[in-house]
């Protein structure tokens, strides 16, 4: 059995490797398994236009399976002849179907690694739907919760028990060191615990304090230290901000949030300038140009797959 | 090396040495400020049981000093506490919270930071319902109050979602 050498392989998959295989006479018997995963590879890697992708924007980088499947069927006949037949069917501009059909049994290893990967694909995929509907579903209880009107704490009774020691016997100061060891999680829960603590999860500078100390951990832990150094708790230079507090600055920095322009899932704290990749124009056909063969291309950078990083870099921005 | 004297509220008198007593910034503030005295220095806020606990805490820690290079390591990590340390601060909670007060009190850090870590200990990852329990809180929000606290908290995504 031949191996195709990585060169050889890097070439095939660069000339398109899918026509190679499927449109040509090639016999298949010359490719090894890890052939077969290469091709495999290289069907992901295949530019669908805008069937593939259309709807993933979350599922960057993995190939939406939901429409696509792979047919390949190979049939072994009695003088130890190999020939194999594939086709590759596209139903529709949506969809297009493939399928391993194994009918040989020494050759089954094969194909197995070849399911093995495919369905890992597949679970990958249905990971990064389920992480992206749950981004989503984030997003929209923060919006919810936003809107929500604080207690008014100012009508607040306390009514202590008298053997509460913790929120009785100690000083503020002390409590807000003891809350220092904490994260965020437990400090929510603890805030709900009643009044006392309620209103104390309210005190703008203990936010600050919190700011400062996880910041850090953010990438961009000097400019959030230069704004609590001046007092602002919010980016830019919007006055309309100015009465936001430090515990509204701190919920934007450690929120999700989806980027407008690369979809990508962030966070404020590890935004930068150069956090974005995205492409400034359409992709559209561009039609034979010097060495360039046409095709669909990136109108901004002519880089030709849909996913390819995009060419201008920026900072992440919210819808 | 010489003794100092130091005296509880309860007016009990305990004897030690001056470098051990030094590790309270209070005390060595009040010893450089009244001199070398054979008077025991009064300690108003501390009761004799909390300050023999403190003094134990200072002797272990003058025989074995933790090794500097090891500081940086701790503060990345919340929770972590020395083996001795957690001993000692297995103790019931009026003791822990007087610990507190008189760490605070007299000025001795690690101590402050080892009690506080202790109590911090007690509240990671409960419910609110489970913190309430353990620091006998009276929960005083009626049933709506609660729910919008639940909501308005709902941002920070919350591992269980309890």
């Amino acid at each position: 059995m031949g191996i195709i050498n990585t060169k050889k392989r890097k070439q095939n998959r660069n000339n398109g490797i899918i026509n190679n295989f499927i449109n040509t006479d090639t016999n298949l018997s010359s490719y090894t398994s890890d052939d077969f995963l290469d091709f495999y590879d290289a069907i992901n890697e295949m530019d669908f236009g805008d069937n593939s992708s259309s709807n993933g924007s979350l599922s960057n980088g993995v190939t939406d399976f939901d429409n696509f499947s792979l047919n390949i069927s190979y049939v072994v006949d009695e003088n130890n002849n190999n020939n194999y037949y594939y086709n590759n069917n596209i139903i529709n501009n949506r969809k297009s179907t493939k399928n391993f059909n194994i009918n040989n049994n020494t050759n089954e290893w094969k194909c197995s690694s070849i399911f093995v990967t495919y369905n890992i694909r597949i679970k990958k995929y249905e990971c990064a739907k389920s992480i992206g509907e749950e981004v989503k579903r984030r997003i929209s209880i923060f919006k919810k919760s936003s809107l929500i009107e604080p207690l008014d704490i100012s009508q607040f009774e306390f009514n202590m028990n008298s053997n509460d020691l913790f929120s009785n016997l100690l000083s503020k100061e002390i409590q807000s060191l003891i809350l220092s060891n904490l994260s965020i999680y437990d400090l929510l829960t603890l805030f709900r615990v009643n009044k006392y603590w309620y209103e104390f999860g309210q005190n703008n500078s203990f936010w600050k304090m919190l700011t400062l100390r996880d910041c850090e951990k953010w990438n961009n832990k000097d400019l959030v230290k230069l704004k609590v150094k001046n007092c602002q708790p919010f980016f830019g230079d919007n006055k309309e901000n100015n009465n936001s507090s430090w515990k509204d600055f701190y919920k934007n920095m450690t929120r999700l949030k989806v980027c407008k322009q690369c979809k990508l899932i962030y966070r404020e704290y590890s935004n930068s300038n150069n956090a974005c990749n995205y492409h400034s124009d359409i992709r559209d056909l561009i039609h034979c140009r010097g060495a360039l063969p046409s095709g669909m291309y990136w109108s901004c950078c002519l880089s030709k797959p849909k996913n390819s990083i995009g060419c201008t870099t920026k900072c992440h921005e919210e819808e | 090396m010489s003794l100092v004297k130091l005296e509880s509220s309860d007016e009990k008198v305990f004897e030690i040495e001056k470098e051990i007593a030094c590790m309270s910034v209070t005390i060595k503030n009040m010893i450089e400020d009244i001199g070398e005295s054979d008077a025991p220095i009064p300690l108003p806020n501390v009761t004799s049981t909390i300050l023999e606990k403190v003094l134990d805490y200072c002797r272990h820690h003058h025989q074995h000093p933790s090794p500097q290079g090891d500081e940086k390591k701790d503060e990345k990590r919340l929770d972590d506490i020395p083996p001795y340390d957690r001993d000692f601060c297995k103790v019931d909670q009026p003791t822990l919270f007087e610990l507190i007060l008189a760490a605070n009190y007299l000025d001795i850090k690690p101590l402050l930071d080892v009690t506080c870590k202790t109590v911090a200990n007690m509240i990671r990852g409960k419910t609110p319902e489970e913190i309430r329990k353990i620091f006998n809180i009276k929960n005083d929000f009626t049933p709506e109050e609660e729910e919008q606290i639940r909501k308005e908290n709902e941002w920070c995504e919350d591992k269980g979602g309890n």
